[in-house]
């Protein structure tokens, strides 16, 4: 009985002693876990990463906050800001050089196809750390895919929107448009009664004027590319063209400067009062159209989808920024610890909603876009966004897609600007485009 | 002996620069534009494809052939504009005088100031909602309100030729100054005292004088031109339409937006023997054979 009494409490003590360790262990454990899926125990400290990004206020959220992530991991970040205008060329550069500097390197999501060689597909860091796209809307996930491949995450996105004088309307008693003929009809009323249209642009330079063109297309029921073939010259196409341009030159509901205007100049015009609606992507808002050195207020401009060409739904196009791992870098697993930190969603909302210092709107997790806190400090933005980004399409994945939109938006200033027949002018566009889409 | 090869050596250094700088990378784009190179597919060129590129470029790309006329449009204009805008400024600065020597030290300004941010400034003077050179041409020629001064093709294409105008005037006018300056004045004297007005005496005394100078001004201007870039990317994107796109700019969009290297590379190479030709024409006209003595 007393050997048993003995047994049992020996039995106990060691249990306890055993459940103690295993208790230990585990909280120990627990202290060392870092958040976001960040490798424990610092593998890689003391390592140092190039980070290529272009000059905007979302980036430098990321360097203000970069030591954070230098704190849990040990490892320092560098980053090399450039104009948005020159990334491109400087990515090419670094292509050519077969440089593996820098480590990571920030780009724009139709340029992917022509580029993904140089950058590190990322499908199985992902896996290996149960990151997935599921976060993002569909738009954005199909921009940093190519051939199946994952080969960066989205970092900064952009939804179509179409601002408007929110005071002007409600002054006039006017509705908010809903379809491109209510757009032309209030517009026409406004600048009637104001002096000032739709900051609309055509300019060539930077083949902005695609991107409103396609919105009418889409909606109109046409499209780029069918099986190949460049499809831009279809009927639907060339009724989209002539409303686009009849805007301009015949219901003449535009402010001054749109066939020369990119839409740089047309949210300034909104910015400066000289414009009563712009349609964009919506980082204009936070900077150019209510901006430091701009005259408007929030409570003066409202925000809606695109207007519909035909029927009530309209389909916008999103695009985004996603950066990638320089193939060539050796040090990958760094930089993929940078980006599953820099891609936080924790991350992204203080960036829009801590307003102290700069003015940053755009936000790309699903569950940031609907939050309570990240709407309001934004006038409820990324709300009207998400309704967008949901029916959102991207830009035609191909590797020659820069220069055909080029050719794009070539004839369609053409068509505004020197009277060229939309007909002829897509005709002759598409020509082109077939010859560049071929050759590959 | 030793001079011989000294004065080998002290030219090496010269000649290496050359080298690095111009030989080389206009020998690797010659290579290139025999080749197939286009950046989405590789980073190195390719295949070898002889004259594919160039017979591409002239047979089969309406946007070669527009480029080309954009350029000699452009070029004869702001070649011309140029040594004109120069002479009268320098027909009115030629004088002795402190007043003169501050004006025209001032005249260096425009040269000295960077294309790039010359671009973007004429950008915004001409915006028609706020910019200060169309105000000012709104008020003095009111029936010219509702011009967008970059949006139509003869516009666009006069601004890039005034704003190139406004860069190269005043330093052409420098060196027709110099000209001017080192006419001797007894020819003029003796132009007076014969009875000749100042304006058949800047005709028949002047002039033929002042031409080494006009001449040597104009191939400069005419090389320059030739390749102009700066303010067509930064003031009409080659537009509207392709109206003011010029051979540079046409050859940066093909190796930057197309990523095609090989193409590129060809248009360029065209565009550097268009260059060789037009000096060669102007050098035979201007130093004719024999002339030297």
């Amino acid at each position: 009985m007393q050997t048993t009494r003995r047994t049992l409490i020996g039995t106990l003590v060691t249990g306890a002693v055993a459940a103690g360790l295993v208790c230990g262990a585990t909280l120990a454990n627990a202290a060392d876990a870092l958040p976001y899926g960040l490798k424990p125990g610092k593998p890689y400290a003391g390592t140092k990463l190039t980070y290529l990004a272009p000059v905007a206020g979302q980036y430098e959220g990321h360097e203000a906050r970069v030591q954070e992530f230098t704190d849990l991991t040990g490892i320092e970040v560098e980053f090399e800001f450039i104009p948005f205008r020159n990334l491109l060329e400087k990515i090419l550069a670094i292509k050519v050089a077969g440089d593996a500097d820098p480590d990571l390197i920030n780009y724009k999501d139709d340029w992917g196809p022509g580029l993904k060689d140089l950058f590190a597909p990322i499908d199985e860091m992902m896996g290996a750390d149960e990151v997935t796209l599921d976060r993002y809307y569909p738009a954005h996930q199909l921009g940093v895919t190519y051939d199946g491949m994952v080969y960066g995450l989205p970092l900064r996105g952009h939804a179509q929107l179409m601002f408007y004088r929110k005071d002007l309307l409600e002054k006039h008693g006017l509705p908010v448009p809903k379809t491109w003929d209510e757009l032309a009809e209030v517009a026409k009323a406004i600048k009637d009664k104001e002096g000032i249209g739709i900051g609309m642009y055509y300019s060539p330079k930077a083949a902005q004027n695609v991107a409103v063109w396609m919105n009418i297309l889409w909606s109109n029921g046409g499209d780029l590319f069918k099986d190949g073939k460049v499809t831009f010259n279809s009927s639907e196409a060339v009724e989209a063209l002539k409303y686009y341009v009849a805007l301009e030159n015949d219901l003449q509901v535009n402010s001054e400067g749109a066939k020369s205007f990119e839409q740089y100049d047309g949210s300034l015009s909104m910015g400066a009062g000289q414009s009563a609606f712009f349609m964009g992507w919506w980082w204009h808002y936070g900077s150019r159209i209510l901006g430091k050195n701009t005259k408007l207020t929030p409570e003066q401009v409202g925000f809606a989808p695109l207007p519909a060409f035909k029927g009530d739904k309209s389909t916008t196009f999103a695009m985004s920024m996603p950066t990638a791992i320089n193939v060539n870098s050796s040090k990958q697993e760094a930089a993929w610890e940078f980006l599953k930190w820099v891609s936080n969603p924790d991350l992204e909302k203080r960036n829009v909603i801590e307003k102290e210092k700069r003015n940053v709107i755009v936000a790309l997790h699903k569950k940031n876009m609907m939050d309570e806190e990240v709407n309001a400090a934004n006038q409820g933005l990324q709300m009207a966004a998400a309704g967008s980004l949901e029916s959102s399409r991207i830009f035609p994945q191909l590797a020659v897609w820069p220069e055909v939109m080029q050719v794009l938006a070539n004839a369609i200033s053409d068509a505004v600007s020197n009277g060229a027949d939309p007909k002829e002018a897509l005709d002759a566009a598409a020509e082109q485009a077939q010859k560049l889409v071929d050759r590959g | 002996m030793r001079d011989r090869h000294l004065k080998y050596l002290l030219m090496m250094p010269a000649f290496l620069l050359v080298t690095a700088t111009v030989i080389y990378p206009l020998g690797y784009a010659g290579i290139i534009s025999f080749m197939d190179w286009r950046l989405s597919r590789s980073r190195v060129p390719t295949d070898f494809v002889f004259l594919d590129n160039f017979w591409r470029a002239f047979t089969d790309d309406p946007s070669f052939l527009n480029s080309l006329g954009v350029t000699i449009t452009f070029v004869a204009g702001s070649a011309g504009g140029a040594v004109v805008f120069g002479l009268l400024i320098a027909l009115l600065l030629a004088r002795r005088g402190r007043t003169y020597s501050v004006a025209r030290t001032v005249l260096v300004l425009p040269f000295a100031m960077s294309p790039a941010l010359q671009g973007t400034s004429f950008r915004f003077f001409l915006n028609p909602e706020f910019g200060i050179f169309d105000a000012v041409l709104d008020a003095l020629f009111p029936f010219l309100a509702h011009v967008d001064w970059l949006g139509s093709s003869g516009w666009a294409m006069t601004w890039l030729i005034l704003t190139d105008m406004w860069h190269w005037g005043p330093f052409l006018s420098l060196m027709l100054i110099g000209g001017l300056l080192s006419i001797p004045r007894d020819t003029l004297e003796a132009a007076r005292v014969d009875g000749a007005s100042a304006w058949t005496s800047f005709w028949t005394v002047v002039l033929p004088q002042l031409m080494p100078v006009l001449a040597i001004a104009f191939v400069l201007k005419t090389v320059f031109s030739f390749k102009m870039f700066d303010y067509v990317y930064l003031l009409t994107g080659g537009g509207p339409g392709e109206s003011t796109s010029t051979m540079t700019y046409y050859a940066f969009r093909m190796g930057f937006t197309a990523y095609d290297m090989g193409y590129a590379s060809a248009i360029a190479f065209v565009l550097a023997l268009l260059l060789v030709g037009v000096s060669a024409v102007y050098f035979r006209l201007l130093f004719p054979k024999g002339a030297a003595g």
